[in-house]
């Protein structure tokens, strides 16, 4: 009993160092495109796994594989909460939602559609887009080539976020195993009241 | 791959898989025995953390269940041991879900259960290399098990999710090789250091007759009552 006792304390300790087990999907919106890439959490990327986007209705709008990377990318058609699901084949399924809110206002709006689309995007975003009222380029464009920028400067911050999200954090790893000692304790102290006996 | 995330699996599968753990649990309490508990508890905890640790292999990752070596070493109390560290892992690190908590218990200790109860007797008449041989064939047809509920679960619930059975054998396989290894190499350690471990004392709960209810008629216990002296063969 001891050495299953050092052999769960060494699995715990080589733990921190190792990976989790668990596929996710990272998708983000750039433009009119989503990309991203699935991942398991502490390493490893679903090479060649499906990849299907549905969109509101829940028709398939885009099937294909993930690239060596984990990785895939789509160029939607309009604005619509798309769901990514990423398929290993084997059981490991992931799912991300991209919410029709997160896209801008359509590409061609007539130029006196003021940016009422305001929330949409980023608050950073409208912000830059208001004082250029009045130039060459229309308000919708302006508007979507700093969606765009901004997108496309947050995207690592969010790979950021999600990987913080997803990791394995050695406290929680020891609390569950002090947890299911601590169960057992509970178990051996109920087990011995009820008999009657004092170990 | 065992985890299977909540919002896959249909409600006919989770509930099958509920009632089954509920029963396998029934029936593990029922004949709770305080020798086993600290045992119980240090392959939970040690099905808690190797399963934390996966290996990219193809397009997926594995990681180790050692539900072979825990349903040689724990008979019924696998059901308990691998539900506690599910539940820790779906609270703490969102591995598998809480109403798929059944299925996967059943999933994982299931096989583990069954394949133990039928080689626990071989493992302990036979000399250490021996044994240790059984066991690691015991724990490679457990993750197999393993494999073959998981697809199970997936294909019943939706179409969409059949898994491919071209790539489960690909991820399987090497894990099943792995898992026997490892468990083979610690029936042998055991067998030679510490034979009683591999011993389940208490005859009325010999793990042939419970891998049968739990599969057979999970929801009828009832029928395990009659004690078998199992260890005295």
């Amino acid at each position: 009993m001891r050495l299953l006792l050092f052999v769960a304390v060494l699995l715990g300790f080589s733990a921190t160092c190792a990976h989790a087990h668990k596929l996710k999907v990272f998708a983000t919106l750039e433009g009119q495109t989503i990309s991203g890439y699935g991942f398991f959490i502490g390493g490893g990327r679903p090479n060649g796994a499906e990849v299907v986007i549905k969109d509101k209705s829940a028709r398939d709008v885009y099937h294909g594989k993930t690239d060596a990377r984990g990785g895939f990318s789509f160029k939607t058609t309009g604005a619509s909460d798309y769901t990514i699901v990423v398929n290993t084949g084997e059981g490991h399924i992931a799912k991300a939602l991209i919410e029709a809110n997160r896209f801008s206002s359509p590409p061609a709006p007539s130029p006196t559609a003021e940016p009422t689309p305001v929330g949409d995007g980023d608050p950073g975003s409208a912000a830059q887009a208001a004082p250029t009222n009045g130039n060459d380029a229309s308000e919708a464009e302006i508007q979507q080539i700093v969606e765009i920028a901004v997108a496309h400067q947050v995207r690592p911050l969010l790979e950021k976020i999600e990987a913080l999200d997803s990791r394995l954090r050695l406290a929680d790893i020891v609390a569950g195993i002090c947890m299911i000692i601590g169960l057992g304790g509970i178990g051996l102290w109920a087990t011995s009241r009820g008999s009657g006996k004092s170990r | 791959m065992a985890h299977i995330p909540d919002g896959l699996l249909s409600i006919p599968v989770l509930l099958g898989g509920a009632v089954a753990t509920a029963a396998g649990l029934a029936w593990a309490m029922r004949a709770l025995d305080e020798e086993a508990i600290p045992r119980t508890a240090v392959l939970s905890a040690m099905f808690f953390v190797s399963s934390l640790i996966a290996v990219p292999v193809g397009p997926s990752s594995v990681h180790l269940m050692l539900s072979g070596l825990m349903g040689l070493l724990l008979g019924p109390m696998i059901v308990p041991a691998v539900f506690i560290a599910l539940i820790l892992q779906a609270a703490m690190f969102g591995f598998g879900g809480l109403t798929t908590l059944g299925i996967n218990t059943l999933n994982i200790a299931g096989p583990g259960l069954l394949m133990g109860a039928m080689f626990a007797p071989f493992v302990q008449r036979a000399a250490p290399s021996r044994a240790g041989l059984i066991g690691g064939f015991c724990a490679a047809l457990a993750v197999a098990g393993t494999g073959v509920g998981v697809a199970a679960s997936l294909a019943l619930s939706s179409s969409d999710y059949t898994p491919s059975a071209k790539i489960i054998i690909a991820t399987y396989i090497p894990l099943m090789a792995v898992e026997a290894v490892i468990a083979g190499l610690a029936i042998t350690f055991l067998k030679r250091v510490k034979p009683e471990a591999l011993t389940l004392r208490h005859s009325s709960i010999t793990p042939l007759r419970v891998s049968q209810t739990t599969f057979d008629k999970p929801s009828t216990p009832d029928a395990n009552s009659i004690p078998v002296d199992q260890s005295a063969l």
